[in-house]
């Protein structure tokens, strides 16, 4: 037994790359569709919040993350924003991350157009200003101020869904899915406890620890958490997507992890070495 | 002269840093007046402030080709993608979609190579995951076996079968009325321990901010002046 | 240039993917590229979104105060300065502006949010006292009620296993409702389970307060109180750690499925064919390099 679990110990780590790779490929070609997705309280309390807003309320959704997060927070950003055409909200999305800011109008566009939604009247893009909690800041005092244009070049005050909104605690609901900083730590600290709007947002899974702070505080309502809060929160709206369906390989995947991490141990337990002489 | 380049900076760096401070807390037109210009300033002086890591990195590079050090020509391959970046971002006028909903030059650069390599670049951490998970993931103590413990739980709690096995086929839903799942255990695991820990972590990161932002304020801590008289 | 793009993206995705046989000359490319790549892209946002939105045009508008806006961007030359080591002195005045500007705002906020705020949520009352009031018996009167009439509600006939079991979580569901109903009017097991959440909250945050205390020696009740800390700790470390397996293998999957869809012949099956070329060259690397090592041993 000691032998082979020495082998193990001493295995070139490319076969374990070898072996989750198939693990999540796998599910890709046959589709398990393992069962078990229920909605968690966190996420039920997000869906809650924009089921119960008045029809037309304004929302800001702040795309707070980069290509590298697509998977988790892309799915996360499509649901909500799904919810919030099918409630009539009025959508106005901007982002604080420079590489996001192409992705996120992809987003929000193709979300847009399969609701029908009017750009101008019913959704706008704001697009990206360097400086962080400085923009949140700037917008804060006068949105227009700090973008003078949308993403696309027309003028801020020109669009009829702006021309109502001024400032940062005019919207009903600023949902922020991030990746990081800046992010909902960012809009909570320079936004929503000095000026008093509702906050709400979305997280990647290696941040959900980190929120839930803030959650416990109630200075956000509810978190979508990773690609598994996105699977959630499709379910709620009742329209399954790229997230629920991700759900399969990274099941597979964290029980193979599960796996690693229990012969690793077996395999240290019984190979290091007995304390006392024979 | 040494007025100008010691004592300013600081004079500076102490009437900003104490009128964006004093603002927060004076609810008047003038104080939010201030605190607009001041953030519309800083997002205008970020943009040279990022310009100055582009030239930073340029200069590594172009030093790096200068002196044909070893790899030199993947140097060149950064100038190749800020040219080629550059160049199709200008003649698409910035636009990622032109009006009609054709995607740009930009865009579609954007498309395929921006976000494949930065997707990639953290895709490839799962595997290493996997490989720390097997070969240094390790119960030597107490304190490890409560953190692999706890990482076992949530690594299980969030694959939605395990609830399913849990829920559906042990029939274990609650236990006197406290949800007893597999996903609210995880979720009592991250919403209470885990969120306690936390926030000690962020009080006592939240102080040391606080009082490293009063020296810096204060002329105390100094390092961001640089070296020299 | 659909299939450009796609041969391009998978080309790229597979160098960054190569790092895990061993560092080579496809990653290396990837990497630099990707530097390159981002920068650019960055530039052009801020021509685009910061320089002519928000200096160019205001200069060129009609506005009374317009020339305040070149008071940012001397500051921002000033910055640049830095490379100039005849005058670089003057950059400080602009790195002072910055770190004075961050700083300042930062107190306030971080003293909001990060300390009173969440102080406020830890200094909970421990014990719940109950709401003996009307309008609490009243609430649990009526969610008693409506969980009776749930759990009493008859199987419709020729009811699936998935309609079962979802009749079953709507009876959970109502009784659950019930009791936290009633936890809030006398104190039951929920209550009492709400107060150990609340104590083990107050507990977990001194603990690890306690534990980064180091101006006095952790010995006798502080180091078993700090030791609590490093427990707390441990379930902060493990719970990111499970969390991360999550992120990184959700990435890796979003990944994957580019590549799946990538190698349908409407893009040319360029997953397979990049993929076969790269391992061939790889290999032919390899059997190169192990001959010169087998050439210098000689």
């Amino acid at each position: 037994m000691e032998p082979f679990f020495k082998k193990l110990l001493a295995m070139d780590r490319r076969w374990i790359f070898l072996a989750l790779g198939l693990a999540v490929i796998f599910p890709t070609f046959i589709h398990l569709n393992l069962p078990g997705l229920k909605p968690s309280p966190n996420v039920t309390a997000v869906y809650d919040l924009i089921e119960g807003m008045p029809e037309g309320s304004k929302v800001l959704v702040s795309f707070d993350f980069d290509p590298a997060s697509k998977p988790e927070l892309a799915p996360q950003g499509v649901a909500v924003l799904r919810h919030l055409f099918r409630k009539k909200h009025k959508v106005v999305a901007m982002g604080l991350w420079v590489t996001g800011v192409t992705m996120a109008k992809d987003i929000v566009t193709r979300s847009a157009k399969e609701s029908n939604a009017k750009y101008g009247e019913d959704y706008v893009y704001l697009g990206w200003k360097p400086g962080n909690f400085a923009v949140i800041e700037n917008m804060a005092g006068d949105i227009h101020g700090c973008f003078p244009k949308d993403n696309d070049g027309n003028e801020t005050a020109s669009l009829p869904l702006m021309k109502g909104i001024h400032k940062l605690a005019e919207f009903d609901l600023v949902v922020s899915l991030a990746a990081g900083s800046p992010g909902i730590d960012t809009w909570i600290a320079y936004g929503s406890d000095k000026y008093h709007f509702k906050m709400t947002g979305g997280t990647t899974a290696v941040n959900v620890g980190s929120m839930a702070q803030y959650v416990q505080a109630g200075q956000m309502v509810g978190l979508i958490g990773a690609m598994r809060g996105a699977a959630e929160y499709e379910l709620l709206i009742d329209k399954r997507a790229d997230a629920a369906a991700g759900m399969d390989a990274i099941s597979l995947g964290h029980y193979l992890i599960v796996i690693f991490v229990l012969l690793g141990n077996i395999a240290y337990f019984v190979t290091r070495p007995r304390k006392g002489g024979a | 002269m040494v007025f100008l380049k010691r004592q300013l900076p600081l004079l500076i760096c102490f009437i900003i840093g104490t009128i964006s401070a004093v603002q927060y807390y004076i609810p008047t037109h003038l104080s939010s007046d201030v605190a607009e210009g001041l953030s519309n300033w800083y997002i205008i002086v970020a943009m040279f402030a990022s310009l100055l890591g582009f030239v930073s990195v340029g200069m590594v590079h172009s030093k790096k080709i200068q002196r044909k050090e070893p790899g030199w020509a993947y140097s060149a391959l950064v100038f190749l993608g800020i040219a080629l970046m550059v160049v199709l971002g200008f003649w698409s006028g910035g636009k990622e979609t032109y009006d009609d909903g054709r995607i740009s030059p930009f865009g579609w650069l954007y498309n395929a190579t921006l976000v494949p390599l930065q997707s990639t670049m953290f895709a490839i951490l799962g595997f290493y995951v996997a490989s720390a998970a097997f070969r240094s993931f390790r119960a030597k103590s107490f304190d490890a076996g409560v953190l692999l413990v706890t990482a076992v739980i949530v690594l299980l709690g969030n694959v939605p079968f395990t609830n399913y096995i849990w829920a559906t086929g042990l029939g274990i839903h609650d236990i006197a009325g406290v949800k007893f799942e597999m996903t609210d255990i995880v979720g009592w695991l991250i919403g209470t321990p885990n969120a306690a820990a936390r926030r000690g972590v962020t009080f006592g990161v939240a102080l040391g901010a606080i009082a490293t932002s009063l020296k810096i304020i204060f002329g105390i801590e100094r390092a961001y002046l640089g070296g020299g008289d | 240039m659909e299939i450009f793009g796609a041969w391009l993206a998978v080309g790229l995705t597979l160098f960054m993917f190569s790092f895990l046989y061993k560092d080579n000359p496809f990653y290396k490319v990837g990497e630099n590229l990707y530097v390159g790549i981002t920068i650019g892209y960055f530039v052009i946002q801020l021509w685009y979104k910061t320089w002519i939105d928000k200096v160019w045009d205001v200069l060129k508008g009609e506005a009374h105060d317009r020339f305040l806006v070149l008071i940012p961007v001397v500051i921002g030359i000033l910055l640049l300065t830095r490379f100039v080591p005849k005058i670089s002195w003057m950059s400080r005045w602009a790195f002072a502006f910055v770190i004075g500007y961050g700083s300042g705002l930062a107190i306030p906020a971080t003293l909001t949010t990060s300390v009173v705020i969440q102080a406020q949520a830890t200094a909970k009352p421990l014990i719940t006292m109950p709401d003996k009031s009307e309008a609490a018996a009243k609430a649990t009167e009526g969610a008693k009620a409506n969980a009776e009439k749930v759990a009493a509600a008859p199987a419709p006939a020729g009811e699936t296993t998935e309609a079962k079991a979802k009749r079953e979580e709507g009876v959970r569901v109502a009784r659950y409702k019930y009791l936290n109903a009633r936890s809030q009017s006398e104190y039951s097991f929920l209550t009492a389970y709400k107060d150990f959440t609340t104590i083990v909250i107050f507990v977990g945050v001194f603990s690890v307060l306690f534990y980064f205390f180091f101006s006095i020696e952790h010995k006798g009740p502080v180091r078993v109180f700090s030791r609590i800390g490093i427990l707390f700790l441990m379930i902060y470390f493990g719970a990111s750690y499970g969390n991360t397996v999550m992120g990184r293998l959700s990435l890796l999957y979003g990944r994957i499925l580019d590549l799946k869809d990538y190698s349908r012949p409407m893009y040319g099956c360029a997953t397979p064919v990049i993929l076969v070329l790269m391992i061939a060259f790889l290999a032919f690397l390899h059997v190169k390099n192990k001959g010169k090592e087998e050439e210098h041993a000689a």
